[in-house]
């Protein structure tokens, strides 16, 4: 996943300062991806730049290590981490406004700053859709886990079911409704009630 | 949800999904850029999909999703109730069917019966027809119980005792409302308020002022307010909130007091605490007094309006036009087999309870008189002779399901030259027909079944548009429906209003009108040549029906609803 440019060690495993900066990484890469995830329009590019933001924060730990503070290492490395990503972010963008569809620069700005705040309750939401998942009637919920896993789209299933895509979207669009209505009330519910 | 919110959020959907075209995502990131609230929400969103991706693709190796053959998925969507070939609409039974009814609206987009099958109407994900596959999904989290000069406007929704509120804000413009939370808490708010029900257990005070009587069951229940949390351990408390301050005063039982930072703070009966702002104790306890007074005034309000409708009623009894009136509320008494009608007829029409009719409260909430027909063999029966030039049906119906293909309001038993038919179809349209020549059989194409029909005897069916959506299932409608061979016009009438006009054309024209032997609330077919029985019970209760042998005026039909509707009218 990291393509290190060491030049000291001929086997970067045996670097510390690698094995360091890969322990950081491997646990900060999921949110690192969420978050570019947050600022593109898809899923498009998003694989490219989780590499390129772990690349550069690769050629720049060393400077990460020279400003960070011992205690909330994970943390900061994240929070430095996320700036990379969003420049990353925005220079993908700029360099494709001409032939697609991409965010302009004020409403990334926007959507960082807000995506950033979020991050930190990524358990407990993961765990909320997981057990309103569990609410909904088994077809439902199949439905929408095929709809949503990576490599299938609405417009495959609806041409392989003989569904009209159409329906199929407003049903996708009710039941995402239901999950989000359902995940909400979870997030903000009762002290006494858990 | 409203519909501007629902376009709102499916315009977040459909830019998660990239299907919004090139002008629409200008007006999208437009939209990010200036309202914090939509960027939220659109996170929000956004981050659900990444969830399901997340979740599809770890359980994507377990079984259950393997399971998920796209050919699985495909019958699915396929038993859903948009394919369903039946068609039968069923309401879910008592107190479920009101919270779906909310849910349904929300995902239908379409004021009318969602599934209805036809082209340009969006499917309901949920409503299913066999309950053991799929279940119908809801969202609220309360239920009103009474309400006392609420000034609701047509233009925001409005709410019967009954009704399930929906989960998120909710506005009270004015007067006093009884809720029960899901949880058991029971709530009185007086308005004006801001509420937002965020769960079962917890209501947020935005404005307003409420008292909370949390039995032991809804231990727990909790008030949110000021950034505060009352957390409640069994008791009775009352919560203001108004721009300048809010306060928490405890008349029974112990509240904990739970704000960020701070460690919980027990309040005990009597302690009063103020959450924000001027101190507002002395109002808050001297209000909810009021509050108390107000909810009695509500139940004072139900009998004078009663006893209004009563009094008007004897007035309409007079009307020389009436062939048969039954004003339940004054001629029948809860357990009788049957009663006579009022007006001209009295002493003459008798009406007979067959079968497992029921009582339940009638539209004023003072007196069981109100007759269901939930079970199919429930019928009233009636012999109304006599031939009339014109004819006006009119009654008070509480639909709660249109169960069946077919549900009967009033129906002469054959169905022969000049009887009427007064009925409702599964898709929320009123029927009224007059048989012409019931020696003809006529075949048509039937565009809703896409097949040529055969019918029995030269009729015409006058439908109204779909009327009877899920939002008014379980309310008190007058329905009303004239057959004017004069004017060659039929006219139908839901509480006060003209629905539908139909012009009788001159091959349908019937001059001699006719009931013979009928029913109520179900269709009797005694020339039935087997023993098979179409089922046409009415899911749901009727009340002071009236039949004149004339057609009335709609100035006449608006003057009826107006004297005789209850007080949330």
């Amino acid at each position: 996943m990291v393509q290190t440019p060491g030049e000291e060690a001929a086997n970067p495993a045996d670097d510390p300062t690698y094995q360091h900066f890969v322990r950081l990484i491997v646990h900060s890469e999921p949110a690192i991806r969420r978050f570019i995830r947050s600022l593109m329009p898809s899923e498009v590019g998003v694989d490219d730049l989780v590499q390129e933001t772990a690349l550069e924060s690769w050629q720049k730990f060393s400077h990460f290590l020279s400003t960070r503070t011992e205690e909330k290492e994970e943390e900061e490395f994240l929070r430095w981490a996320l700036t990379i990503a969003r420049f990353k972010v925005m220079s993908w963008q700029r360099n494709r406004n001409r032939d697609r569809m991409v965010f302009r620069e004020e409403v990334i700005e926007a959507l960082a700053e807000t995506a950033a705040a979020s991050e930190p309750e990524w358990k407990e939401e993961l765990a909320a859709v997981e057990s309103c998942l569990q609410s909904l009637p088994p077809a439902q919920r199949r439905l929408l886990l095929a709809v949503h896993r990576s490599g299938d789209s609405v417009s495959r299933i609806a041409t392989e079911t003989g569904t009209p895509q159409r329906k199929l979207y407003a049903q996708l669009y009710a039941l995402r409704r239901i999950l989000l209505d359902c995940v909400q009330s979870r997030l903000r519910g009762p002290l006494a009630h858990e | 949800m409203n519909k501007q919110n629902r376009q709102f959020d499916d315009r977040i959907w459909q830019a998660i999904d990239q299907r919004l075209s090139a002008e629409q995502w200008e007006q999208f990131q437009d939209e990010l850029v200036n309202n914090l609230q939509f960027r939220d929400a659109y996170l929000k969103a956004l981050r659900l999909t990444q969830a399901l991706t997340e979740l599809a693709n770890t359980i994507g190796t377990s079984s259950e999703l393997d399971s998920t053959k796209l050919a699985d998925v495909a019958r699915e969507i396929h038993r859903s109730p948009t394919h369903n070939t039946s068609r039968r609409y069923s309401w879910v039974p008592a107190c479920l069917a009101a919270v779906a009814a909310i849910v349904l609206l929300w995902l239908a987009g379409s004021w009318l019966l969602p599934w209805s099958g036809r082209a340009g109407t969006e499917p309901a994900p949920f409503a299913s027809t066999s309950p053991a596959e799929q279940e119908t999904m809801l969202s609220g989290h309360a239920v009103l119980n009474r309400s006392v000069n609420v000034p609701w406007s047509e233009a925001d929704a409005i709410y019967f005792p009954g009704d399930v509120l929906p989960g998120g804000e909710f506005h009270l413009p004015g007067g006093v409302i009884e809720l029960d939370m899901f949880c058991g808490a029971r709530v009185t708010v007086e308005g004006p308020a801001t509420l937002v029900f965020l769960s079962d257990w917890v209501l947020e005070v935005r404005q307003g002022r409420l008292k909370a009587t949390v039995p032991p069951v809804a231990r727990g229940f909790t008030v949110q307010a000021a950034d505060r949390r009352i957390v409640d351990l069994g008791t009775e408390f009352a919560v203001l909130v108004e721009p300048d301050g809010a306060s928490v005063s405890v008349l029974d039982g112990e509240v904990e007091l739970h704000s960020v930072g701070d460690p919980p703070r027990l309040l005990r009966q009597g302690d009063r605490w103020n959450l924000a702002g001027a101190n507002t104790d002395d109002e808050l306890v001297q209000s909810i007094e009021e509050l108390e007074a107000a909810l009695a005034d509500g139940t004072r309000q139900a009998l004078a309006r009663e006893a209004a409708w009563e009094a008007a009623s004897r007035t309409v009894e007079e009307d020389p036009r009436l062939i048969a009136y039954f004003p339940i509320a004054r001629v029948y008494r809860d357990g009788q087999h049957g009663f006579s009608a009022a007006g001209p007829a009295a002493g003459s029409i008798e009406a007979l309870l067959v079968g497992p009719v029921r009582s339940d409260w009638n539209r004023f909430g003072t007196q069981r008189t109100a007759l269901e027909f939930q079970r199919l063999g429930a019928r009233i029966r009636t012999h109304i002779p006599g031939e009339f030039s014109a004819l006006t049906l009119a009654c008070w119906a509480r639909i709660d399901g249109l169960n069946n293909r077919y549900n009967a309001l009033f129906m002469a038993d054959g169905y022969e030259n000049g009887e009427p038919h007064w009925q409702v179809r599964d898709d929320g349209r009123l029927m009224f027909s007059v048989m012409v020549d019931d020696s003809q059989k006529i075949e048509f194409f039937n565009e809703r079944d896409q097949r040529v029909v055969r019918d029995a005897g030269l009729h015409r069916v006058y439908f109204t548009e779909p009327i009877l959506d899920v939002s008014l299932q379980g309310k008190w409608l007058h329905l009303a429906a004239s057959y004017d061979p004069t004017n060659r016009i039929v006219r139908q009438f839901v509480n006060g209003k003209i629905v539908s006009e139909h012009t009788i054309e001159p091959k349908f024209l019937v001059r001699q009108l006719r009931i013979g032997n009928a029913e109520i609330g179900n269709w009797g077919q005694p020339f039935r040549k087997t023993s098979w029985f179409a089922i046409r019970n009415l899911h749901g209760a009727i009340d002071e029906l009236a039949i004149y042998g004339a057609a009335l005026s709609p100035e006449e039909i608006a003057a009826i609803f107006e004297a005789s509707k209850p007080a949330a009218y």
